[in-house]
């Protein structure tokens, strides 16, 4: 199980040469997920959805709060909580110049998966993600679609218990956002406990068995989309998101 | 920290430099480049120092037999004009190169002293009116009965060379090593410009060091890594180069070249020995600094802006000898450009030994200081997610 505990991450931004301002991505986030769960994390740009991710990823530090995942804490386990982990963004892209196999390679000797199931496990994912007519081809000469199950399967290559992604599908067409979609559903299926960010909310919507919803580094409503639509007497995550911000206008 | 870790890092950053064909074309470029600058120089040498050297000299008397052979020695032609206003004239036509006027037994030398080449031609003149002058005084000598020894040669002297390799050839030889060992640090710090960029906000630009930092690594390792892709791919280069300038030099001395004919050229173990270990701490040294700098960098172009400097730092010591600076303490603590000096010196001759430690021993502590620094940048938030 994943539990954030009441993260607070505080950046200081250069407004000019001699000011400075001080102001909080996340303040006090805490919620927690579940084996078999796909947990959605939702706000507009710029609400804190990708610090609070990096921060439960393992690669930011909270100023405050702390993330524990199955009783142990980065402060004492980073190693054995990163091989439980696996973390796509949309914005990342891959290494141009190896194969889909090499890349799967290193990834799982950073992970020290043995090489003899390394080489089993490579076989499957490559076989799974329908990946053996460009298997050895470099990654630039792919199209869009097979990098993008290039992306994904690279982090099946050490059996993470949790994923979390960061908005995964921004940018991409209907038919490349369906295959992290499915892949999605049937990591879920597998028992897999999801983190999925996006602000893309009918894909939450579709996807999410709960959803945290997140406004200027807080949590401003969780439940399951059918849940948070009812408290905010809306009929979809759209309107109910409006709703609790008090609309567009209050923003401006 | 774990090895292994740094390996896989250094093992994944080699295969991006070996597999990047824009890379790798300009490094090699940049190394291939290196024979060429030798041959180029030599060539030049040789067409300096084997050109006609013929100078003309204007005069007002007549030439005798005794002069003629002097003046033959020394590479002058004469010309006779038969007034001052005549030698000016074709002096400034370019007819002739000085002129010298005679009145009675004074010589008077009318030469252009500012200009280098008119000078030394100058020099030249000066040494044939000396030796007729002493070709005169000891024909009076022997009319008087007199041996010419008995006033000229009172004491004995022979000059003896101490430095058994400042054969000529060796010291041109040495001076074009000199120049190719500048170019060759100059390449370490373009093969690091080349690789660095792309290593560090390159990797950040494209999204992947985030991925990196989600793989059970630290930080460290992965900064280690890097540093050591950096650091081999600039050292090989210039050992490569290193060993392609002396190959070209032996070729140059043995076939092609006439100013090197019946010469061998000699590089002694210990000398190439000391050139690779400087050249080991160039890399380290520059290596560090590139990560040091392209770090901060938002995107592979604003680090390629930050390491353009780089570039000019090895290439000062190259300068420095033209302005009479030479190696001292203060120069010896200056990273770079104790390198270049001292490179310089070792292929002179002229080393000394204090300034050599100093530049190991500080070397050391630069190299230590930006393993330090680099390790701290990549623990930054600020560094590695460009905040």
């Amino acid at each position: 199980m994943i539990e954030v505990k009441d993260v607070k991450k505080k950046f200081i931004k250069n407004v000019s040469k001699k000011k400075k301002i001080e102001f909080y991505a996340d303040n006090g986030i805490t919620f927690d997920a579940k084996e078999g769960e796909i947990v959605g994390i939702l706000g507009p740009n710029g609400a804190g959805k990708t610090t609070l991710l990096r921060i439960i990823a393992g690669i930011m530090e909270p100023t405050s709060g702390e993330v524990v995942i199955d009783g142990l804490t980065y402060a004492k386990n980073e190693t054995e909580i990163k091989n439980k982990i696996a973390f796509l963004t949309g914005n990342t892209k891959l290494y141009k110049d190896i194969s889909p196999v090499e890349l799967l390679r290193m990834c799982g000797e950073f992970y020290e998966v043995p090489n003899e199931v390394l080489n089993k496990r490579i076989e499957e994912i490559v076989k799974k993600f329908n990946m053996e007519s460009f298997r050895e081809q470099k990654i630039s000469n792919l199209s869009t679609g097979q990098t993008q199950r290039v992306s994904i399967s690279r982090c099946l290559v050490h059996s993470p218990k949790y994923y979390i992604f960061d908005e995964p599908t921004s940018g991409l067409d209907i038919m490349s956002s369906q295959v992290i979609l499915d892949f999605v559903k049937e990591e879920k299926n597998n028992g897999k406990c999801i983190l999925y960010s996006t602000h893309y909310m009918e894909e939450a919507e579709n996807i999410c068995d709960r959803v945290i919803l997140i406004h200027h580094g807080e949590i401003i409503a969780t439940g399951s989309p059918k849940e948070i639509e009812k408290s905010t007497k809306t009929t979809n995550l759209r309107d109910a998101f409006m709703s609790l911000i008090g609309g567009v206008e209050n923003e401006i | 920290m774990k090895f292994r870790n740094i390996f896989l890092i250094l093992k994944k950053e080699m295969r991006g430099i070996l597999r990047d064909k824009k890379s790798l074309t300009k490094i090699v470029g940049l190394i291939f480049i290196a024979p060429m600058f030798v041959f180029l120089m030599a060539f030049l040498y040789d067409g300096l120092m084997s050109g006609d050297n013929t100078n003309v000299m204007g005069v007002n008397y007549d030439i005798n037999m005794n002069e003629q052979s002097i003046l033959s020695e020394l590479n002058f032609k004469t010309k006779k004009y038969n007034s001052k206003e005549e030698l000016d004239k074709a002096y400034k036509n370019g007819e002739i190169d000085l002129y010298i006027l005679k009145t009675d037994n004074k010589y008077d030398l009318y030469a252009d002293t500012l200009n280098m080449s008119s000078s030394a031609v100058g020099q030249n003149a000066v040494a044939y009116l000396e030796n007729y002058n002493r070709f005169l005084s000891e024909n009076y000598l022997l009319s008087e009965d007199i041996d010419p020894d008995d006033v000229y040669n009172i004491i004995d002297y022979e000059i003896h060379e101490i430095n058994e390799e400042n054969t000529n050839s060796n010291y041109l030889a040495n001076f074009i090593i000199q120049f190719s060992l500048s170019y060759i640090i100059l390449t370490i710090a373009s093969i690091v410009l080349i690789c660095t960029g792309d290593l560090t906000a390159g990797e950040k630009e494209r999204g992947t060091l985030e991925t990196l930092l989600t793989f059970p690594l630290k930080s460290e390792e992965i900064i280690f890594g890097k540093y050591l892709a950096i650091f081999l791919t600039s050292l090989v280069g210039a050992f490569i180069c290193f060993a392609l300038c002396i190959a070209s030099l032996k070729i140059v001395t043995m076939n092609f070249v006439e100013l090197f004919e019946n010469t061998v050229f000699s590089i002694s173990l210990g000398k190439v020995l000391i050139t690779l270990v400087i050249l080991l701490f160039s890399s380290l040294i520059l290596s560090g600094m590139g990560i040091a700098l392209a770090s901060n960098a938002k995107s592979y172009k604003e680090a390629n802006s930050s390491l353009a400097s780089l570039n000019l730092i090895p290439a000062i010591p190259m300068f420095l000898p033209m302005f009479g600076i030479k190696t001292n303490l203060t120069l010896s603590f200056i990273p770079l450009i104790s390198q270049g000096l001292i490179l310089n010196d070792i292929y002179s001759s002229n080393i000394n030994t204090t300034y050599l430690i100093i530049m190991f021993v500080s070397s050391i502590v630069y190299i230590i200081v930006l393993i330090i620094l680099i390790s701290k940048q990549y623990k930054s938030e600020k560094v590695l997610f460009s905040l």
